[in-house]
């Protein structure tokens, strides 16, 4: 696969994941880094908050967005496991999280049904350090409540 | 209720309180499953070893991530508002083994850190720029990073 044909998988989107929000996916989250933050498990304190109520940690929409509910890490039908799947066919078979950039508009809260959409909005060939060629990818996401409030935008940056 | 940080009371160069955290493959096996990441570098040290050439598990940059954030929430407290963070992945670490079932070994401890870097007031929104990273035991920088959070003023 030339250069060219990775550069036109640029725009490719993936489909549209629907993730209803629980009190228990925002208490996992929280209790998976440690955070006692109690908006995030005390309802009452919650609703005395500015917030009036329980809200997510930031960050929280991982889940389902990078490998769908039930697939594994190889067999995903999602963006993520497509864009690994044709680089792959480049000679790029390992992914490495480069970095992230997210920004926050609006809390999400339980019951909410966020709508998450990604595209490829970036890949780029370099000259590796140790020689040899790598592969930067960039996926953006955007996540939208029931409302079609946009909740939070995120870029993701791969390293191949 | 926690303590309020206003925007008054934050100057160029101010220190954000650091957060301690340990990583341990127990932590990363549940930052796995709650935040849906079921690549096998975070679990499988063979897979790690061999096809990652990462020299073993790693701890996933989300979770490092995540960690930043709690600094940053604890610090601006429930009336303010994290807008942006940004962070690259500049170095591995590596989790701890668990000694018992709630002990970890021995190993590095991780510090979350930052900084603040401006400040600024634009319609109506009263901003703090920070910069952010997470460093390791031996003190390098394996996380670096930025941030904006919004914060409430005095009335």
């Amino acid at each position: 696969m030339t250069s060219e044909t990775l550069k036109g998988l640029i725009g490719r989107k993936g489909k549209p994941q629907v993730y209803e929000v629980t009190r228990t996916d925002i208490r996992k989250i929280a209790d998976a880094a440690g955070d006692r933050n109690p908006l995030y498990w005390d309802d009452e304190y919650a609703a005395k908050s500015g917030y009036g109520g329980l809200i997510a940690p930031p960050d929280f929409f991982g889940w389902p967005v990078k490998w769908g509910p039930g697939l594994t890490f190889v067999n995903s039908s999602d963006l993520f496991g497509e864009i690994a799947g044709e680089i792959a066919k480049a000679g790029y078979t390992r992914a490495i999280n480069a970095g992230m950039e997210s920004e926050y508009y609006l809390p999400i809260r339980p019951g909410d049904t966020i709508i998450i959409t990604s595209e490829l909005v970036g890949i780029e060939e370099k000259e590796g350090k140790k020689g040899g060629k790598m592969l930067i990818s960039t996926i953006e996401m955007t996540m939208v409540n029931q409302n079609g409030d946009v909740v939070a935008r995120q870029r993701h940056s791969g390293i191949h | 209720m926690k303590k309020q940080l206003y925007w008054e009371d934050v100057n160029i160069g101010q220190e954000i309180p650091p957060l301690t955290k340990v990583a341990t493959t127990l932590a990363l096996v549940k930052w796995a499953g709650a935040f849906g990441d079921y690549n096998p570098l975070h679990y499988d040290n063979d897979f790690a070893v061999n096809f990652m050439k990462t020299g073993g598990v790693i701890a996933h940059g989300t979770l490092k991530r995540q960690w930043l954030i709690q600094m940053l929430t604890d610090w601006i407290g429930d009336e303010g508002w994290l807008k942006r963070i940004q962070t690259q992945f500049r170095i591995m670490d590596y989790p701890r083994r668990m000694k018992t079932l709630v002990e970890p070994e021995d190993g590095d401890t991780l510090t979350c850190k930052g900084k603040v870097t401006a400040r600024s007031e634009k319609g109506g929104e009263y901003i703090v720029e920070c910069e952010i990273w997470l460093e390791n035991g031996k003190g390098e920088i394996t996380t670096g990073g930025s941030a904006t959070v919004m914060l409430p003023v005095k009335k």
